[in-house]
């Protein structure tokens, strides 16, 4: 039987991508077929993919079903609780505003500084010595 | 932001445009007759009772400047909160790096609080969580780190009678005292580090002379 998705939200931060669906549920969050504690081990990222939820008041509505890939554990965090927002707001139009006020619902843009010629690396200067 | 000193500007300008392009971020742009701009939240709009071609007097002026210092604070503070878990305490000290005034940082902080989205219980819980579970800090050292980041002393003591017992404290430094004899150390190089972690010495001496009598150092 087709599950009914309620709500799908593609979400981006540094080199990770998060493909969030909302589904009808009790709020079990699932990762790549992992419970979130068990793929994401750390308390404080697991707060911050739990806060959309907490700002909607939508904590035990939804069960969570991510497919995350690319970058590290705090890129992939931030990509989930930019997904999560998106597919909040999709799955129910009343979250948008909320969810924007709070910043939710904006794409960090911050990336890796590129490393320069010259240089060791993005601000990092070669060793210098004088003789 | 403004773009001049309100004191130079002409008495009888007027409000020539509101941008409600923002509006979904709680931010409208409010635009007057000499091109200066503020931005200005929804309820300070509707309490100031804004529209297109309302004369602007100097008093309406500065509290649009006031208020637009007060949104850029505020929006500032919401994304240190953001990027990750932090204390009020971290916040306004990076608010007042930025050179915002600290009783508008304060007031930022407390209306993040209001919403929760700052918690300072919420991030000592987290953090004292994510401790025990790496197995490396003793509860001296969680507790200066916690003062570090602005918890309150009788906040970080509570917390941690609560969720880093004693017991987890000496499993924290057996796992270190193991380690070190697995690579070798010796014992009063052990006990040195672990006492300058902060364990207390009665936990370490009786785990060395458990290990010495096992004859593992």
């Amino acid at each position: 039987m087709a599950v009914e998705n309620l709500g799908y939200g593609t979400g981006r931060r540094k080199t990770s991508v998060a493909r969030v669906y909302l589904r009808a549920g009790n709020g079990n969050i699932t990762i790549n077929n992992k419970k979130a504690e068990e793929y994401i081990p750390d308390e404080i990222l697991l707060q911050t993919i739990k806060s959309p939820l907490d700002v909607c008041n939508c904590m035990n509505k939804y069960d969570v079903l991510v497919n995350v890939y690319g970058g590290g554990i705090s890129g992939q965090a931030g990509a989930i609780r930019h997904g999560l927002s998106r597919a909040l707001a999709d799955a129910d139009e009343s979250n948008r505003s909320v969810l924007g006020a709070n910043g939710f619902l904006t794409r960090d843009s911050r990336m890796v500084e590129r490393k320069k010629y010259g240089q060791r690396g993005a601000r990092r200067r070669f060793q210098f010595s004088k003789r | 932001m403004p773009e001049e000193d309100s004191s130079s500007r002409n008495v009888n300008l007027r409000i020539d445009a509101i941008d409600t392009q923002r509006a979904s971020e709680d931010c409208f742009k409010v635009t007057l007759s000499d091109g200066s701009f503020f931005y200005v939240s929804y309820g300070f709009y509707r309490e100031a009772g804004l529209g297109c071609g309302i004369e602007a007097d100097e008093e309406l002026i500065e509290r649009m400047s006031d208020e637009t210092v007060r949104l850029h604070c505020y929006r500032k503070a919401l994304e240190y909160a953001l990027r990750q878990e932090s204390t009020s305490f971290d916040i306004i000290r990076k608010l007042r790096q930025k050179q915002f005034d600290p009783k508008v940082a304060e007031k930022a902080v407390a209306e993040l609080e209001r919403k929760n989205l700052v918690n300072d219980e919420r991030f000592a819980r987290l953090y004292i969580a994510q401790c025990v579970r790496r197995k490396k800090e003793s509860r001296l050292e969680v507790s200066a780190k916690l003062a570090g980041k602005g918890i309150s002393g009788t906040l970080s003591r509570r917390l941690i009678a609560e969720l880093y017992p004693v017991e987890a404290e000496e499993e924290t430094a057996a796992a270190l005292v193991g380690k070190a004899a697995a690579s070798g150390k010796p014992p009063e190089k052990t006990a040195a580090a672990l006492l300058r972690k902060g364990f207390p010495y009665k936990i370490i001496k009786s785990l060395l002379s458990s290990l010495n009598e096992n004859g593992e150092f």
